[in-house]
């Protein structure tokens, strides 16, 4: 341990090792684990995102948010002895890249003794990523595999028969999606911002247990938890206006500290005025579709 | 991999530099032996990594603020850099600085 550094702010014994410069406290590794676990309960009941015996399927992708949550949600789950945690993974065909994620999503499950479910984009969609990517198309990679991963997460956590799919959203994808969707004009999508998810009929709840948790406070987990994470970037981020506000937030919070949890909570503020849009039915899958058919079914050639 | 910036009659210090993430693919290398200037800070060492490893420093300093802050967490022996002294954390022989990405999928 470094000799210069402060003890921690919450239990006044030990060594700390984090600084967060947005409240100032100076924590140890135990204190630290503590916070985050205590910021995720409180969330999770905040939003009321699961019952006493939700079956929850949580969304792992071998990255350090979603193992960090999976961590978490194994710990707090302890607590209800008639809860169950599954882990569903996407396979979504990118050679190399998700090979690596789905076998430390693997390790990590078996540590656990959690049961892991996997699917294909190729099984979903008649088509790999790689392919997706190979061939003649109008939008970039990532508005693909966002739209497809969304879908696949979504029937995997059917076919587990889980009422609950847990993601790895943390508070810079929440922040970022805010500001997004401010840039882009869509004020129906800010609609659908909410980290308590919404139930409706055809999908399985979705819910952000991590969303008040920076992702450097993941990435910090991930390590000091000796969590195993991905270490290759994707080989088709390409997402360049989400990219441009990552790192506009990131400079953003290094001179201003918590503007993004200003962000966030903003989004929360001035969501639900935005009309909503009336859901219909995708006329090909049957699921809800703010059209005639739904971006999944849309963008995977299906309708 | 070894990478050492030494001036001729200087004491020099080496810290073992430990890549995570897409630094490490950066890198190419998950560990770096670095030698540096006695009385370096963290600071000093990341300049050293960056000249010696340019790929390097694409993935690690943003292009305004010329800082490692908004990307990277960066651990000095165990205790994350900006609750010692940020880049000015003095390194002693043997610090172990790990070096990890934040703005890599999750």
């Amino acid at each position: 341990m470094n000799a210069l550094s402060p003890i921690c702010t919450r239990c006044r014994e030990a060594p700390s090792v984090y600084f967060r410069p947005y409240s100032g406290e100076r924590l140890c590794v135990g204190c630290f684990n503590e916070s985050l676990l205590e910021r995720v309960k409180k969330t999770v009941g905040r939003y009321d995102m699961f019952e006493y015996d939700s079956r929850i399927a949580v969304g792992v992708s071998g990255g350090k948010d979603s193992l960090t949550l999976l961590r978490l949600l194994d710990v707090l789950e302890r607590d209800r002895p008639y809860a169950e945690l599954v882990a569903v993974c996407v396979d979504e065909g990118v050679k190399g890249y998700r090979d690596e994620a789905l076998a430390l999503a693997e390790k990590s499950c078996g540590e656990l003794g959690v049961e892991i479910h996997t699917v294909g984009f190729r099984e979903l969609f008649g088509e790999t990523m790689d392919e997706i990517a190979a061939r003649d198309r109008e939008l970039g990679t990532c508005s693909y595999c966002g739209v497809l991963r969304r879908r696949a997460l979504d029937e995997a956590a059917k076919e587990v028969g889980a009422d609950r799919l847990a993601t790895g959203h943390n508070l810079d994808d929440m922040a970022q999606s805010v500001l997004l969707n401010v840039l882009r004009g869509d004020v129906v999508r800010m609609d659908s911002y909410h980290p308590g998810g919404r139930s409706l009929e055809g999908f399985v709840r979705r819910v952000k247990p991590l969303c008040e948790v920076p992702e450097r406070e993941t990435a910090f987990y991930a390590y000091v938890n000796g969590l195993e994470f991905q270490s290759l970037p994707c080989p088709y981020a390409e997402e360049a206006m989400r990219s441009d506000v990552r790192r506009f937030l990131n400079r953003m919070e290094v001179g201003r500290p918590g503007t993004k949890f200003t962000v966030y909570r903003t989004g929360l503020k001035v969501r639900g005025r935005g009309g909503g849009g009336v859901l219909g039915v995708c006329r090909v899958c049957g699921r809800p579709a703010r059209g005639d058919v739904c971006r999944a079914c849309e963008l995977s050639g299906r309708g | 991999m070894n990478l050492y910036r030494l001036w001729r009659g200087f004491v020099a210090v080496q810290v073992d530099v430990r890549l995570l993430g897409g630094l490490r693919e950066a890198a190419g290398s998950p560990e770096i032996e670095l030698a540096v200037e006695e009385d370096s800070t963290l600071g000093d060492a990341v300049g050293v990594l960056v000249e010696g490893l340019p790929a390097i420093g694409d993935a690690l300093i943003d292009g305004v603020l010329g800082s490692y802050a908004p990307n990277a967490l960066i651990l000095v022996d165990g205790v994350e850099a900006s609750n010692l002294e940020g880049p000015m954390t003095p390194l002693k022989e043997g610090s172990v600085l790990v070096f990890i990405p934040v703005t890599h999928g999750g």
